[in-house]
């Protein structure tokens, strides 16, 4: 216990006992957040890498300025763009941390990420997006604690130093939260509207078949793969997925009006795949081409007569948009592999 | 009777600096600084040692020192101040010289402010003066910060 102790005040922090006698004991360790491992989006501003913790990011925008109708607006001299029919304001990174001063081009593709702190929704530009890891946090020390726009800092793989950005500090110093709590962007009903009736889906597309979505709480993560990643294990495709094998599921195999197997893929296409887990293990779910998150009604209507794969389908702006039946799928595909026929439904290979 | 001590010696824009060698962990070479946007001009980045994290300490800025010279430090002399490790970035680190308490001397009245208060005195040395620098006052904010405290 003394050595406990004496590590845990070593690192700043404390524990704390209380036992009563025929009850139990209860031991409290109170590790300081420094030390603790988060998962960081590194983004890249300048010639500098950066890491923004992940719990405060909400998605990832690319606004292609050249394409988009309205672009940057400006509300009370504030720059905001249009996220969903959502105004969201926005902040550069670039100008935040005095790098420079340059303002993107009218044609110019900006990377923002929508973060929430201090209760409000803002984009942050930045130069690039670069990766997902985890971080050691590590304290910035007296020197430069005055820096209220980083809450530490954490070593790289290559040794290198990437300072962690303090969201909430950034969106203090910006003076934004006070200019937005002052002047709310978006009408409260709106949002409290659309938290209580509807839900959030993720839109995409297979041959053949438009507009399908998958509910995103189905959904872990988006990736881009490529052919050459995918290999074979038995009848089935898979890809090397961080440490775990991730299945491939083709979803056009499954889907009643989808157009099977999109044939010629040449090496440098990428393949979007909705990264779905399934007791535990990763499903990758092979789409054609992955739109938006969607907010609609909590009110499916069914599919009557049933349809393959399809457990209903919603309407959004006069388009009705077919929701997937992710637990039918995941069953066919499993009975499709428990049967020893040769399966009726074959997964494509892409290396031929 | 006198007592000796020994000093760890650098050179920065000409001039020569002493530092006691009790507070000094180590002398590092190429180390690569990272910058930190917005910090105090006196901070040129952090460093990684061996895993931790370490401020870099621009010794041109600390000491309100003309640069002469456009190559960049690249020797750092790594050292405790007041619990903490710092690193200074000097020109060059000469010999350690055991020095006695008999040729120093404090700084004189005439010093700026800012290496007055950095400096603790002169050692006298046969051909030139060293000048022999607190540690402990050099982890300590930048003088702006210091001013406006002052002034709140």
């Amino acid at each position: 216990m003394d050595v406990v102790k004496t590590n845990i005040s070593n690192i700043g922090g404390s524990i704390d006992i209380n036992s009563k006698r025929g009850v139990g004991t209860t031991i409290r360790l109170k590790i300081p957040l420094t030390l603790a491992i988060m998962p960081a989006l590194f983004v890249r501003c300048g010639s500098e890498p950066y890491a923004i913790p992940q719990n405060s990011v909400l998605e990832m925008v690319r606004l292609d300025l050249s394409t988009d109708s309205t672009g940057l607006e400006d509300f009370y001299g504030t720059p905001v763009f249009r996220l969903r029919n959502q105004l969201v304001p926005i902040l550069f990174l670039n100008h935040q941390l005095e790098v420079s001063q340059d303002l993107p081009a009218d044609d110019a593709i900006l990377n923002i990420a929508i973060l929430q702190s201090s209760g409000i929704r803002f984009g942050l530009v930045v130069d690039e997006v670069l990766n997902m890891q985890e971080v050691v946090v590590k304290p910035l020390g007296p020197l430069l604690k005055d820096v209220k726009d980083f809450a530490g800092a954490t070593i790289l793989g290559n040794g290198r130093v990437a300072l962690i950005l303090d969201i909430d500090g950034i969106a203090i110093q910006s003076g934004m939260v006070a200019k937005i709590q002052s002047r709310p962007l978006n009408a409260e009903s709106i949002q409290e509207q659309s938290s209580e009736e509807d839900v959030a889906m993720l839109s995409f597309e297979l041959e053949g078949q438009s507009r399908l979505a998958i509910y995103l709480e189905n959904v872990e993560r988006l990736e881009m793969i490529s052919p050459k990643q995918v290999q074979r294990n038995g009848n089935r495709n898979v890809i090397q997925y961080g440490k775990e094998i991730m299945h491939l599921l083709y979803l056009d195999h499954y889907i009643e009006g989808a157009k099977k197997g999109k044939s010629s893929l040449t090496e440098d296409e990428v393949i979007p795949v909705i990264v779905h887990y399934n007791n535990g293990l990763p499903v990758g779910l092979v789409v054609s081409q992955v739109h938006d998150i969607i907010h609609v009604s909590k009110n499916l209507h069914e599919a009557n007569p049933p349809q393959k794969g399809l457990l209903g389908c919603v309407s959004l702006n006069d388009q009705v948009i077919n929701v997937i039946d992710l637990q039918e799928i995941l069953m066919m595909r499993n009975l499709q592999e428990n049967s020893k026929e040769y399966p009726a439904v074959i997964d494509m290979d892409f290396s031929q | 009777m006198s007592v000796s001590t020994d000093f760890v010696t650098f050179y920065l824009g000409g001039h020569y600096f002493g530092i006691n060698a009790s507070d000094v962990l180590e002398l590092n070479r190429n180390l690569e600084v990272t910058p930190v946007p917005k910090s105090a001009e006196t901070v040129r980045g952090i460093m990684n040692l061996r895993g931790q994290l370490v401020p870099a300490i621009d010794m041109y800025e600390r000491l309100s020192l003309e640069r002469h010279s456009e190559a960049a430090e690249s020797i750092s002399i790594i050292l405790q101040s007041d619990g903490f490790l710092v690193a200074l970035l000097v020109d060059d680190v000469g010999e350690i010289l055991s020095l006695d308490q008999e040729t120093f001397e404090p700084p004189p009245s005439n010093f700026s402010v800012i290496s007055r208060e950095l400096v603790l005195g002169v050692h006298k040395l046969s051909d030139r003066l060293l000048l022999i620098l607190d540690p402990k006052l050099i982890n300590q904010r930048t003088e702006k910060a210091k001013n406006q405290l002052l002034l709140s």
